[in-house]
């Protein structure tokens, strides 16, 4: 079908002289990043006819000439020489002569895509370029021999599904109703990205069951589907989740993204065997680094490790060091202060630094011996989605206890205050793109989230239930109560009490 | 070096200066229309012999609006989204373990225990192991029920302990049909042969 438009002469020319003068043409005048490579553009971009820097200036392809296209200089040196084929300058276009127009070629797009990208990066410009999808002739025959459409409007509910509750396992139901609504997991799975890596059995792979789930939620089907598989995989794979204590939702949450991203690994390729630098899905979406800085107080010598996370574990109630004045002090004293009441108090008490007493000696490197020092974690890679654990359950020998204080959480959360780059100690290797918050005079959102999903227990730790409220088409919140799918408001939202909040990055990088 | 000289001197006066940042803006902006063209340009010449559907047939859109008059959302007092009175669901499923067919609403506690991973499992595992009564698959359901009650902590209530009998004890293939089943659980057939070899 393409072949109407294929340019014969491109072609021959292709055939005789390859691509190398294009993408030299295109490397010195086009994709130009250095100050001097601007500067000789601007001397050089040049019609050799009308000696003026006009515009749409065109290069010949088999010569050393520039012309410009308005006065028809270059087709004048078209002519006179025979030469059918000029780029243009400024987006690298061909014109071909003989067939008087501009012709698009595959090869040409491809060295130009790749030379803008490099100089993308160069000039420090984050966002790659994006461009249209455009099916292959395989996917044009699928879409052919399948002519059934499903539009999903704005008030569809395709999408939305409830769960079966198969005996408490509302904790399940919402972490999978998070999950089917992390927008970057939902497209990778809804463009049957994953390939399965269980060659024995594929109806063990847990990722071939998340991929099944998210066509049951897309299905249109409004009967509650019953996700007893997906339990059955994830015991299967995490013997440890099932017994008295681990109900938990955010332990099955993390559970899950290990299984996924065991079950993944191989897909892509794993860059090393550390468990969460591989390049599966659930990486690219969950995984972030916190920067531990551990400061001696004697020499004030740093020690900066990076650790991998999945989540945030936020501790509630009052902090360590209250606790240790409260216990230590007769009267009681009232500080409220140290209590979190908010995710931002939070976020601030987890990168606080933090004494580690004289019972908790490290030992410095430097000065070989063991020395009070101080610890700090702040944010070292921030992940696609940021999920939040705030830590509600207690857990003691004896008894167990629910937190059941207000915090509040935003919709709109900015994780610059808690960067490495802005709270931790610098490190040797600095990675440009978090350095400043600013770029070009534009403000870097790259650490701004939005909130997509909540999971939130309801009751105390004898008597208690888990729900979700998610985020759809972009601005309308449901609340999901096991089959129960109704809608909510933001404000039902923000008002509850939070146990588990999922963030999604605004900007997305395509990479 | 020396055109930039006059050029500085030329801007001095505004109304050179308005004329020259007039001609800049120009020429900027067309640079940026012809990238619009050329993206036109191609989309056209491209694309259109990538059109899988040619302009919808009837058909077609009588499909879509059908699709999308099912899939809307319904917003009524008292209904879910999918315009269904909130009630309990009875949903039933086999268990993936054991084979067997039962309430969506009892499978996750029939599925610990079809593991062996309660924490009563090792026990009861043990226990039936102890006793050998083949004869008496009822002697199950008391074990069963007791597990039932602590099985989760964050969720549900926990129940007393309940009286049930199963209606199939035939296939019981409850944990405790083999040697050190809390650890591993397989297939219900191999563990029935081990039982009796006991």
């Amino acid at each position: 079908m393409m072949s109407s438009r294929i340019c014969e002469h491109l072609e021959t020319f292709k055939a005789n002289y390859g691509l190398n003068s294009y993408q030299i043409i295109y490397k010195q005048f086009i994709s130009v990043t250095t100050q001097e490579s601007r500067k000789r553009k601007a001397r050089n971009c040049i019609c050799f006819t009308c000696r003026l820097p006009v515009l749409r200036l065109h290069s010949c392809l088999y010569c050393v000439f520039f012309g410009c296209f308005t006065e028809h200089h270059i087709h004048e040196h078209s002519k006179t020489q025979k030469h059918n084929l000029a780029m243009d300058l400024s987006y690298g276009m061909v014109y071909c002569f003989s067939c008087e127009d501009y012709m698009h070629d595959k090869d040409l797009e491809t060295i130009a895509k790749k030379q803008k990208r490099r100089a993308d990066k160069v000039r420090g410009v984050r966002c790659t370029q994006y461009y249209r999808w455009e099916p292959t002739s395989q996917e044009l025959q699928v879409l052919k021999d399948n002519p059934q459409r499903k539009r999903i409007s704005e008030n569809s509910h395709i999408g939305l599904r409830g769960l079966i509750n198969l005996g408490n396992t509302c904790f399940m139901n919402c972490i999978v109703q998070a999950l089917t609504h992390t927008p970057l997991l939902r497209d990778y799975f809804l463009a049957d990205r994953h390939v399965c890596q269980f060659e024995a059995d594929p109806s063990m792979c847990l990722v071939c069951e998340m991929a099944r789930l998210f066509q049951e939620f897309y299905s249109g089907k409004s009967s509650p589907h019953t996700p007893f598989k997906l339990l059955h995989l994830v015991w299967t794979h995490a013997r440890h989740l099932a017994g008295y204590e681990q109900q938990d939702a955010h332990e099955f949450f993390i559970a899950t993204l290990d299984v996924l991203h065991r079950h993944c690994r191989g897909t892509n390729g794993p860059t090393n065997n550390s468990p969460h630098h591989c390049n599966c899905i659930i990486d690219q979406i969950f995984t972030g680094s916190l920067q531990s800085d551990v400061v001696c107080q004697s020499c004030k010598g740093v020690s900066s490790v990076e650790d991998p996370i999945w989540d945030f574990s936020l501790d509630l109630g009052p902090s360590l060091h209250m606790r240790q004045q409260r216990a230590s002090s007769s009267t009681q004293t009232i500080c409220d202060e140290s209590e979190p009441k908010s995710l931002i108090d939070c976020l601030e008490r987890f990168t606080r630094p933090e004494h580690l007493g004289s019972s908790a000696k490290i030992k410095c490197s430097s000065c070989q011996s063991y020395q009070e020092s101080t610890k700090q974690l702040s944010l070292k890679k921030l992940p696609v989605v940021a999920s939040f654990h705030l830590k509600r359950f207690e857990h003691s020998s004896r008894f167990h206890k629910k937190i059941s204080s207000f915090i509040s959480f935003p919709q709109y959360l900015d994780m610059t205050p808690f960067m490495a780059s802005k709270i931790g100690c610098k490190s040797g290797s600095n990675d440009s793109s978090n350095v400043n918050s600013y770029t070009n005079g534009v403000a870097n959102n790259d650490n701004k989230y939005c909130l997509f999903a909540v999971v939130n227990h309801s009751g105390t730790i004898e008597t208690g239930h888990y729900t979700a409220f998610i985020r759809q088409h972009r601005d309308q919140w449901f609340k999901c109560d096991d089959h129960l799918i109704m809608r909510a408001s933001v404000q039902e939202v923000l008002d509850s009490e939070g146990y588990l909040l999922f963030y999604h990055k605004q900007i997305l990088e395509y990479e | 070096m020396q055109n930039s000289i006059l050029l500085k001197q030329y801007i001095k006066n505004d109304n050179n200066l308005n004329s020259v940042s007039s001609d800049v803006l120009d020429e900027m902006v067309e640079e940026v229309l012809i990238g619009v063209y050329f993206e036109v340009h191609r989309a056209a010449k491209h694309t259109k012999c990538l059109f899988v559907d040619e302009s919808p047939t009837e058909e077609l859109k009588q499909q879509i609006r059908v699709g999308l008059s099912m899939a809307a959302i319904i917003d009524a007092k008292g209904l879910d989204i999918f315009g269904e009175v909130p009630i309990k669901k009875q949903m039933e499923c086999v268990c993936p373990n054991c084979h067997r067919n039962l309430a969506a609403s009892r499978f996750a506690p029939h599925l610990e225990k079809c593991m062996g991973m309660g924490r009563n499992s090792s026990r009861i595992a043990s226990k039936r192991i102890a006793t050998t009564s083949i004869k008496n698959n009822d002697s199950d359901d008391e074990y069963d029920n007791n597990a039932d009650t602590d099985w989760s902590v964050y969720c549900g209530e926990q129940k007393k302990t309940r009286r049930r009998r199963l209606k199939n004890p035939n296939n019981g293939t409850t944990i405790g049909n083999g040697a050190g089943v809390h650890k591993k659980v397989n297939n219900s057939k191999a563990n029935k042969s081990g039982l009796n070899a006991k």
